[in-house]
């Protein structure tokens, strides 16, 4: 049988939890559709969002996975990159969390190329407004790219389930503090 | 300060407090340096990275499982050539496709040597007898609580010319193909998010 002891609860196979390092919550979202080329400063991809529960604490972190797929049309140069937004209810502001940029991926030769964009961060409030408990926080998956010739959510061969994707975990603030 | 149960939850003596009842339930995790050569013909077939999770019997049917894997990848310097990662996963003798990123996921068309370290993340949720699987979203097996499932990586290639995992990189050190799964509590998400309805 568990026991509460002074300093957490012991479990009958000897471990104990004396804090409360966990997972807070998560949330995920993925889009299938093809997007045309999204230029230089970013845009949304489809309807990809995450709308989180209640910030747990001002302490709490945000731990995001995002992934979509790319086709050229075969010019001489291409470039892309797949980047994270938030949105956040304490002052109703939105943030980049991070945009690698435009050209972080990039080829300046001629041919057929395909790639897989990953963006994948810890959003510690520093450059986002900060992190305040009982707010709301939205995140978004958006999609970048160098020379207007990029299709995102490429179709491509033998290809099953989800593309693009966003998965957001919150993080109670103990595990980092 | 001892631990004390409040209305909200339990705080502990060292000031941290649990307000819900969602954890991480396991975790798994397998790596290895071989270099496989493809097996599988042309666009046509998987072929298998060796590496296989099997995860501990799902605490209960609510679970639902972040899976990563990454492996690089050396072409034999052709005209062309093209990769994608596979999960596949196999519960009670049934197994299907979690999610294929495609042949020529990372691909290029132009001739010269190339090598791709290929990623892959994906989130098992995509219950083929739910709402959600339709429209290509996936055609996973619902986990049953006390039941184990198992997780394999593969991959898919444009032309019969990609080497997986491969372990002759310059100054490469750990592992060339790595694969891990996280099996979280359904309780995390909203009732209706990937959980039995």
């Amino acid at each position: 049988m568990a026991t509460l002891q002074s300093t957490g609860i012991s479990f009958p196979d000897g471990s104990a939890l004396t804090g409360a390092e966990h997972v807070v919550s998560c949330r995920y979202a993925y889009y299938n559709s093809t997007q045309g080329d999204p230029g230089n400063s970013g845009t949304w991809i489809g309807n990809l969002e995450v709308t989180m529960p209640a910030t747990k604490s001002n302490n709490s972190r945000y731990l995001i996975f995002g992934e979509s797929n790319t086709d050229d049309n075969n010019q001489s140069t291409c470039g892309a990159a797949v980047c994270t937004w938030v949105w956040s209810s304490q002052n109703n502001n939105s943030y980049w969390v991070h945009r690698p940029g435009a050209h972080s991926h990039y080829y300046n030769d001629g041919n057929d190329k395909y790639f897989v964009l990953h963006d994948m961060m810890i959003d510690d409030g520093n450059i986002t407004g900060g992190i305040t408990a009982g707010e709301t926080r939205k995140y978004r998956l958006y999609s970048q790219s160098h020379n207007g010739n990029m299709t995102f959510q490429a179709n491509v061969g033998g290809q099953e389930g989800v593309r693009a994707k966003l998965i957001v975990l919150e993080l109670d603030g103990s595990l980092i503090t | 300060m001892a631990l004390t149960l409040g209305p909200n939850g339990i705080t502990m003596a060292n000031g941290s407090e649990i307000t819900t009842g969602g954890q991480p339930r396991s975790l798994r995790w397998t790596s290895t340096s071989d270099n496989v050569a493809q097996t599988a013909g042309n666009q046509s077939g998987d072929t298998y990275l060796n590496m296989e999770i099997t995860m501990p019997a799902a605490v209960d049917n609510d679970s639902v499982y972040l899976l990563y894997g990454h492996s690089n990848f050396d072409d034999n310097s052709g005209n062309t050539r093209g990769v994608g990662l596979s999960f596949w996963i196999e519960q009670q003798g049934q197994s299907v496709w979690v999610g294929r990123q495609g042949y020529h996921a990372h691909y290029e068309s132009k001739p010269g040597d190339r090598y791709y370290n290929q990623h892959y993340w994906l989130m098992d949720n995509k219950w083929a007898d739910g709402s959600e699987a339709g429209g290509n979203y996936g055609n996973s097996i619902r986990p049953i609580a006390n039941v184990t499932r198992k997780y394999r990586m593969y991959y898919l290639a444009n032309n019969g010319n990609m080497v997986g995992n491969c372990n002759y990189i310059t100054a490469q050190a750990g592992p060339s193909g790595f694969f891990m799964c996280l099996e979280l509590d359904g309780n995390l998400m909203p009732t209706d998010y990937g959980k039995p309805t």
